[in-house]
């Protein structure tokens, strides 16, 4: 009778079952869960038109026209702010609901800046007023929303394009009030 | 948890100079502003800067060192690992912010700028918040790749959804938008806990997506660590 082989050992490329590995199902379970939880209100949020989120926000901001506002910060030393903004821009939108529409973040910031809002109507309207131009024209505006913090009768200024969240936008607000005040050199944006 | 691994980790990380260094601007920095803005505003958000030193590189440097391989060589497990090094770091950014916010309030109180117990607590709970989901999703990012390439995945795949989301939002593509912003979210997830303490509606959909980073992050590492083969030869 011719001798058998001895049973090869099986080689396995599967992860090792040592001690060390254990695996929370609950927690992948967890995770899945609340991704499709996530996903599903990204998505109804989304359909939700911006108009109907931006009128269900009141804009708290007291702003003031370009004019005022430039009196108003020589009286007060203090900078302005100049939010360039349009109303079919679905971020300048979104930062009105979050941002100016919150009691806390409208009172630091009238404690912070004098807030000037300056309203592109080019699309609607075809044209701007002269002073919206010039400022857009002045500060390089090429994108909604921009916020530019000022110091009145200086040249140097801040200016930062798009939407980074409430609490983003807040402390760029409050960093930039810092930088522009007079005594501190900053350098004008190319 | 082991809290063995949690001080271990805790003192891994306050034996970097540099790292201390970053963490006392960070926290020195906010605060001196916070003083000068009359307001607490500047420490908003500070906890997403604080964990970014303090965990990065959590697992990817013990990879490149090697310690990983001499830490299993013990009787631990993996996921018990991974879930010390994330309290570790999201439990002392929230206890250094604590601290900053308590400074700040009392520096406020005594320059006689007004200062209120539910803004104190709401800045205090954002940041927690902040920590404990941005400790997850780095450690999860540290578990991929070795030593601090982490800190590049995050930075890289953070500015790239910002600029997919601008050119999406120029050219009215809203589904990447949404993607671009799925991904900015994840890679820095926050909280506004405003509903808290008597401002408006609960935000669902920011619960859901903090809420889901989180555990998605743990679970990612978790499972990352359980499948990765370590070797002196191969890491």
């Amino acid at each position: 009778m011719p001798p058998t082989d001895a049973p090869t050992p099986s080689v396995t490329t599967a992860p090792r079952e040592s001690s060390s590995r254990r695996d929370p199902r609950w927690l992948f379970v967890l995770a899945a869960l609340l991704l499709i939880a996530r996903i599903a209100a990204q998505v109804v949020e989304s359909r939700r038109p911006v108009a109907d989120v931006a009128a269900e926000a009141q804009d708290l901001v007291r702003w003031r026209t370009p004019a005022q506002g430039a009196a108003e910060a020589k009286a007060l030393a203090k900078p302005v702010l100049y939010d360039f903004t349009a109303e079919w821009c679905p971020p300048c939108q979104r930062m009105k609901a979050e941002l100016f529409s919150n009691p806390q973040s409208a009172q630091v910031l009238e404690q912070m800046v004098v807030p000037v809002r300056v309203m592109d109507r080019s699309r609607e309207d075809g044209q701007n007023i002269a002073v919206v131009d010039s400022l857009q024209r002045f500060y390089r505006v090429d994108a909604f929303p921009t916020l530019v913090v000022a110091w009145p009768e200086r040249e140097e200024y801040q200016s930062t394009s798009g939407y980074m969240g409430a609490e983003g936008t807040l402390q760029w607000i409050g960093q930039s009030a810092m930088k522009v005040r007079p005594g501190l050199s900053v350098p004008v944006r190319p | 948890m082991n809290p063995t691994l949690v001080l271990t980790f805790l003192r891994q990380r306050a034996t970097s100079p540099m790292r201390m260094i970053l963490m006392l601007m960070l926290f020195g920095g906010p605060l001196m502003l916070a003083v000068l803005t009359r307001s607490l505003t500047p420490l908003a958000g500070v906890a997403a800067q604080l964990v970014l030193v303090l965990v990065a590189g959590a697992i990817g440097q013990d990879v490149s060192s090697g310690v990983l391989q001499l830490t299993f060589a013990r009787p631990v497990s993996r996921p018990s690992y991974v879930i010390s090094r994330w309290l570790a770091a999201s439990l002392a950014t929230t206890a250094l912010v604590l601290v900053q916010v308590l400074l700040a309030s009392v520096a406020l109180i005594w320059r006689g700028a007004p200062v209120g117990a539910a803004e104190v607590a709401r800045i205090v709970l954002e940041n927690a918040a902040m920590a404990f989901a941005g400790a997850a999703v780095m450690i999860a990012l540290s578990s991929f790749v070795n030593g601090l390439g982490d800190l590049g995945i995050l930075f890289l795949g953070f500015f790239s959804a910002q600029i997919l989301g601008a050119i999406a939002g120029q050219m009215h593509w809203d589904v990447v938008a949404m993607l671009a912003r799925f991904v900015s979210d994840t890679l820095f997830p926050k909280i506004d806990l405003r509903w808290l303490f008597g401002g408006g509606a609960v935000p669902w959909a920011e619960l859901a997506a903090w809420s889901s980073t989180l555990t998605l992050g743990l679970a990612l590492a978790i499972w990352r660590m359980n499948h990765r083969e370590l070797s002196y030869a191969a890491d």
